[in-house]
């Protein structure tokens, strides 16, 4: 038999957390993370780790919230999914432990590349990627309530082969020195102009979105005017419910823009497409309501 | 004179060039819901070819898989697959699950090693089919492991896409979309939910 069974299965913290020993090699293993990658299914998933390091900055302490970041480094060859993973895979799942009253919002991340094999379009990340999210203080928080924030990214990595597993990562806001902002500044520097844009209308915009139904598969097709109309390369929706997107036949022509879906059902609903066009490299953040 | 026919013949070339990428399209096109599905004829893991036409009248599952992938994994060893597929076969459903993995990507594995792995997991299928160059696969746009398909007995697709409603496997309750759709056809009713989006490890086609 070959070597498939790289399964790094997911297992729950505390699973982990009662083996003692297990979790003190992780440690000295990875001392910026409490790596969770779980249980070898066969020797050879001990020799395969696509997380490299999962860490958790703390890019912004304020009094009334934290800015943090989960800066996950990959493997060389391997890529993590975006949250909309494309056709397959499966978007990195972020579930935080805060103090009471804290409140997570909702993960920032950079704009992903495109991979293609064959008809199968999936978006992702290679090399490492960086995702935000703003942690809300509760109002009665006092400047010196420094808590514990703790992240357990879900993951699924990809090469030949995928992957799944789950690695947290914590900080201690009351250990927070100048040095590990200074740090965490300078990974952000190293991710910063990936982060989606707004779309500034004097330079492009989306408009005329109009939806085409034929049995089974709908149309949408948008028109892009403005400077940068030209420029638009590509388009990078963002997930929708009741619908799947088809990767493959996103396509841009003489100005407009098509994306084809097909419906969980004939009476879904779909109101609003969203996502990222691409200019460059770089991802331009969009919204806009259907007409039928 | 003799110029019309040739003009004729040469407006009939140019047109027949001009809808080649809309023709080509249309040839590559998938099955949408309530289309024929395609037909396929693959060799079980016991060397028996099986013909998907020869189930007409008669309600199939068809269940793209891998046993490399860990999704697939989870869906064994958590006791999700298997018993549907005993539960859907116990009533009469045809459940064929179909391994397009190609021959030279490391999860590939022999007609003899999956019946080892897939007895393991006591998995209760009709048959499993291999699908070593991909075309059922291609044919029917399966995009990862797993992805179902649901085919009525007049053999239109009625369902297309993923297992359930929990790519994370975190779910307490979860919605079975292929038992529902299952179910619905043999109640001769609509299916709620006909497509959603699959979710697992790519099909590894051959490039």
């Amino acid at each position: 038999m070959k070597a498939q069974n790289m399964t790094a299965r997911a297992v729950s913290i505390g699973t982990v957390l009662s083996s003692l020993p297990l979790v003190a090699m992780i440690c000295l293993a990875s001392p910026n993370a409490l790596e969770l990658p779980g249980l070898a299914l066969t020797p050879q998933a001990t020799e395969e780790k696509p997380l490299r390091r999962v860490e958790l900055l703390v890019l912004e302490d304020r009094p009334n919230e934290v800015k943090v970041g989960l800066h996950v480094e990959l493997a060389p060859g391997w890529y993590l999914y975006w949250l909309n993973p494309g056709d397959a895979g499966l978007a990195p799942e972020v579930k935080w432990k805060l103090a009471a009253g804290y409140e997570a919002g909702k993960p920032r991340f950079p704009t992903p590349q495109k991979f293609v094999h064959g008809d199968i379009v999936t978006y992702g990340f290679t090399d490492a990627t960086l995702i935000l999210c703003d942690i809300r203080r509760p109002a009665t928080s006092l400047a010196a309530d420094k808590s514990l924030i703790t992240a357990v990214l879900g993951w699924m990595a990809c090469r030949e082969s995928c992957i799944t597993g789950e690695s947290a990562a914590q900080m201690n806001l009351s250990s927070l020195s100048p040095a590990d902002l200074q740090k965490s500044r300078s990974v952000l520097s190293l991710f910063s102009n990936r982060y989606p844009k707004s779309l500034d209308p004097a330079d492009l915009m989306v408009h005329e979105a109009r939806l085409i139904k034929s049995p089974g598969r709908w149309t949408v097709e948008m028109t892009l005017s403005g400077r940068d109309a030209a420029r638009v390369s590509d388009f990078y929706p963002y997930p929708l419910d009741d619908f799947v997107v088809d990767h493959h036949r996103i396509a841009i022509n003489g100005g407009k823009l098509i994306t084809t879906v097909e419906p969980a059902n004939p009476s879904a609903a779909l109101p609003i497409l969203s996502g990222l066009l691409i200019i460059g490299g770089s991802g331009y953040e969009f919204s806009i309501p259907i007409k039928e | 004179m003799f110029n019309r026919p040739k003009g004729t013949l040469l407006f009939f070339w140019l047109a027949i060039l001009a809808f080649l990428p809309a023709i080509l399209a249309a040839q590559e096109q998938t099955p949408a819901i309530g289309g024929l599905a395609p037909d396929f004829e693959l060799n079980s893991i016991d060397g028996k070819p099986h013909k998907l036409s020869d189930f007409r009248g008669k309600i199939v599952v068809l269940e793209w898989t891998n046993p490399g992938c860990p999704v697939v994994q989870r869906h064994y060893r958590d006791g999700l697959m298997p018993p549907l597929q005993k539960e859907s076969t116990g009533k009469g459903i045809v459940w064929l699950t179909i391994n397009s993995t190609n021959p030279k990507h490391q999860n590939y594995q022999t007609p003899e090693a999956l019946k080892i792995v897939y007895g393991d997991w006591k998995a209760a299928f009709t048959a499993l089919l291999m699908d070593p160059d991909g075309k059922a696969g291609k044919a029917f746009g399966a995009k990862t492991t797993p992805h179902m398909f649901v085919i009525d007995k007049a053999g239109k697709l009625a369902y297309n896409g993923a297992v359930d409603d929990d790519p994370q496997g975190s779910k307490e309750v979860r919605i079975n979309y292929v038992r529902l759709a299952v179910d619905s056809l043999i109640k001769g009713e609509p299916i709620a939910t006909a497509t959603t989006k699959p979710y697992g490890c790519s099909v590894k086609y051959a490039e």
